[in-house]
């Protein structure tokens, strides 16, 4: 067995049965690892109804064949589950050296079930697991937790765990591990709290085979190559990390400031990577088996913020900088310290704290509610005391750890909850930039860039130049950044590989690695393949069509007031026809028979 | 006219911004003036003989001259350029 | 000219590459306990730290082994590794004052850096040069050059 296992666990922690299963080797190939394969796992086991924070969901943690191999950037594990923000498929995926662990120590998949009845953590030494009591763990933020667990198991474990946040079940509360690496969004963290897991340790020495040994080190050193000699994969993400965008997108006026109510930020200079590099930057990280090293080490010098962590990644620094009309670098860096350190997801965080500002400067959120913070946009200390009172529920911040959307609804605005399927939307304004407006209408698991990142080719120019302000085609290229990102999620590999490598040097690596040969086709295949089983669940889950939808204002209500994009609306309506069509779904955006059957998901 | 600068251009030019007061009515006139201003390093980094660096991204008022005219894009007094390398995806 | 295998710490990302490359380069897959080079990481203050044989010219793992197994050819840079000789007995692996000699119940054998037969595997795979293989008289070069460049911005800036 090549690039897999063979082997899956499965930990019931209401009963704690701890059990495994064997691998099945079809779906294996029809999803391949990772992403895939927990989806299809998850998918075929639990009620799309389920509630998310009850012990009937599930969680099921993965790694793809890449991951603890030197595929260039492939050292990632995903964690699939039902978001208890999004009430639809939620899956995070994560760098550092957790995934890889997990897979040496023998497992192509780690299934979670049910609830503990006292917090527990799960050990996992190769063929030995054990659910150890945590209730000394219970309360400690992420850096102690890991310490602590690491000094209970083996100074050399790989830790994932929650904070706080997700204890508390912050809707949108975060895994970490190796303390700063993030399983980010969906509330992946708050579903570990509702079965009261607070840490999973491993330890692996066992061996990943491959396939064709010399074709895979040809094919890897071919995209090593690739990465090396791009502008961004090679040097750009390890000097100035992805906060660099920053600037990129304010001069195109479509960087979204005060909860999208303008597109350009004139201080954006500010929280940029340019700035991040002069003033925090200790030096770049990379995770497992990384050629590009876009992570930050960072910390501040002034004692008001001090401390050191990793990041700011550019959506954090926007989410808590420009959308809520900050331009402190200082307090930015510091308050993704604190995410990190209490496992929340800082994009959520931010664009609901900026949900909250426009809900207090229009009179309907008071100070009386605030317990005296002036929460009018731009006022750092709020940002900074909200955080903290976010990840521990504390005063308002019980109702923003809900996220905007519940938060807004709640004082009878939720128009003002700039959110797609109830998830807070990144750092791209979609009124601008028309395609990645597509993608956040579209992606399975809410508003997100990441899964379909048309911005590659919208603004960085990278392989195709597309105009950001023009519709035509675009729903052909999210179809496919959808498509090749799912792919590549699910062979363990980190999608900015893709500043250097194509589908080609993937399927290459993924052949020659498993065995199994996959053309480009039969890789992007696989990747729309799993794109399908996730929108089957979100239909079983009660999504329609209406859930495609960006908000109001993003599409009709307010144009961008200034900038380079004054005037501009996102054209999402006029485009999602297309992309269903695309897609092979009817005009409900529901997947046909045929198309189902094509993908062999009937 | 004003030139604003990004990531390591910052650096061969040792400013994040200038006002730009020769005549420069496209592009490429712009950017040979430049050159001649802030040497050799800057003029190698954004022109590849006579057009454009393929890992340079030109904005002029927020568009890509990718969809204008590229090097021979016309400009006006009043527009902003800014010039980055390509640099980064998040 | 020998070569050395030099590391810069400072330069480390943490990536594991190295690892992994050695694993490979020695057994065509991808085994944690099989590769020759460990890398630290402090995740608090981000520093990462590869970690292999130093080759030492009074190696005490030499003069602790009771068959030769392990034995510096004259004129050799590498302290070198007879499988054949070896009997398990682990005392250079207690003997090495840091703890780059670790005994493998895999193979049942002990692993240290063999330089890769003198193109290092390591050093190929590393995407930041925190591993080096140079010539050793002038190995800390690239080091003290950085340094002396310090100095002369110094001087220029006054």
């Amino acid at each position: 067995m090549n690039g897999y296992t063979g082997t899956i666990l499965r930990v019931n922690l209401t009963t704690g049965a701890i059990s495994r299963q064997a691998t099945d080797m079809k779906d294996a190939a029809l999803y391949i690892g990772a992403r895939g394969l927990a989806d299809k796992i998850y998918i075929d086991e639990v009620d799309p109804k389920v509630d998310p924070l009850s012990p009937d969901n599930t969680m099921v943690f993965a790694p793809g064949p890449f991951t603890g191999t030197f595929a260039p950037s492939g050292g990632r594990y995903h964690v699939v589950t039902k978001g208890p923000l999004t009430d639809c498929i939620a899956g995070a995926n994560s760098g550092g050296s957790w995934g890889p662990e997990l897979h040496y120590a023998g497992y192509d998949a780690l299934i979670i079930e049910g609830k503990a009845s006292e917090p527990v953590y799960l050990w996992i030494k190769d063929d030995v697991v054990e659910i150890r009591k945590a209730s000394h763990l219970w309360g400690k933020w992420v850096p102690e937790t890991t310490d602590l667990v690491r000094g209970e198991t083996d100074v050399d474990a790989k830790v994932a765990c929650i904070g706080p946040a997700g204890e508390k079940q912050v809707l949108f509360a975060a895994i970490m591990n190796e303390m700063h690496r993030a399983a980010g969004r969906g509330g992946v963290g708050a579903v570990m709290g509702s079965k009261n897991l607070k840490a999973i340790a491993v330890s692996g020495t066992k061996a990943i085979s491959v396939a064709r040994p010399k074709e895979f080190k040809e094919a890897v050193l071919a995209g090593r190559k690739g990465i090396k000699e791009h502008p961004v994969g090679g040097a750009g993400l390890r000097a100035y990390g992805t906060d660099v965008l920053v600037n990129i997108l304010n001069q195109i006026g479509s960087l979204p400031v005060n909860n999208f109510q303008d597109g350009y930020f004139p201080a954006a200079d500010k929280v940029g990577g340019e700035t991040l590099a002069a003033n925090q930057l200790v030096r770049p990280k990379g995770c497992f088996s990384c050629v590009i090293s876009c992570g930050r080490v960072s910390k501040v010098k002034d004692p008001k913020y001090a401390g050191e962590g990793e990041g700011p990644e550019y959506e954090a620094a926007w989410s808590m900088g420009p959308d809520c009309g900050i331009d402190n670098l200082d307090a930015v860096v510091h308050s993704n310290h604190l995410c990190n350190e209490m496992g929340m997801d800082p994009i959520s965080f931010g664009s609901t704290l900026a949900c909250a500002m426009e809900l207090f400067e229009a009179g309907l959120i008071t100070l009386k509610d605030t317990d005296g913070v002036d929460l009018s946009f731009g006022n750092v200390d709020a940002m900074v005391e909200m955080t903290r009172k976010t990840g521990l529920r504390e005063g308002l911040g019980n109702k923003l750890a809900l996220g905007s959307y519940r938060l807004a609804n709640s004082y009878g605005h939720p128009e003002l909850s700039m959110t797609v399927k109830k998830q807070e939307m990144p750092a791209y304004d979609p009124r601008g930039v028309q395609g990645i407006g597509l993608e956040y209408a579209t992606c399975n698991r809410g508003g997100c860039h990441v899964k379909g990142y048309t911005i590659a080719v919208e603004v960085l120019g990278c392989g195709a130049k597309l105009d950001p302000h023009a519709t035509a085609d675009k729903p052909y290229w999210v179809k496919l950044f959808q498509d090749l990102t799912a792919a590549i999620d699910a062979s363990g590999g980190c999608i900015f590989g893709t500043f250097g490598m194509g589908g080609d040097n993937y399927s290459a690596m993924l052949s020659a690695l498993t065995g199994v040969t996959y053309s480009t086709e039969d890789y992007l295949k696989a990747g729309e393949r799993i794109w399908n089983l996730e929108k089957l669940f979100n239909i079983g889950a009660g999504l329609t069509a209406k859930d495609d939808e960006l908000p109001e204002r993003l599409t009709k209500l307010l144009p961008i007031k200034s900038g380079p994009s004054k005037g501009e609306i996102s054209h999402v309506p006029e485009m999602l026809p297309e992309y269903y069509k695309l897609r092979g779904w009817d005009v409900n955006g529901v997947p046909t028979k045929e198309r189902l059957q094509e993908l062999q998901l009937v | 006219m004003t030139i604003r600068y990004f990531a390591d251009i910052r650096e061969l030019t040792g400013c994040k911004e200038e006002t730009w007061t020769k005549a420069a009515p496209d592009l490429r006139l712009l950017l040979e003036g430049l050159a001649a201003q802030h040497g050799s390093a800057f003029g190698k980094r954004v022109l590849e003989g006579n057009q454009l660096n393929s890992t340079i991204i030109i904005f002029i008022n927020g568009r890509d001259v990718v969809h204008l005219q590229g090097i021979g894009s016309a400009l006006k007094n009043d527009d902003v350029v800014a010039i980055f390398p390509m640099v980064a995806g998040g | 000219m020998p070569k050395v295998l030099m590391i810069h710490p400072d330069r480390c990302t943490g990536c594991q590459n190295c690892e992994l490359a050695c694993s490979f380069s020695h057994e065509n897959q991808f085994r944690p306990s099989a590769t020759r080079v460990h890398v630290y990481s402090w995740e608090r203050e981000g520093f990462s730290v590869p970690m292999m044989c130093q080759q030492c010219d009074s190696a005490s793992c030499v003069k602790v082994c009771p068959t030769g197994a392990l034995h510096r050819a004259k004129g050799s840079t590498l302290v070198e590794y007879s499988r054949e000789k070896c009997i398990g007995c682990r005392m250079c692996t207690i003997a090495c004052p840091f703890g780059n000699a670790v005994y493998d119940s895999v193979t049942e054998s002990i692993l240290k850096c063999d330089t890769c037969g003198g193109d290092p595997s390591c050093v190929q795979f590393c995407p930041s040069q925190a591993l080096e293989f140079v010539d050793d008289n002038i190995s800390t070069r690239s080091r003290k050059r950085e340094l002396a460049g310090k100095f002369k911005s110094a001087f220029e800036g006054a």
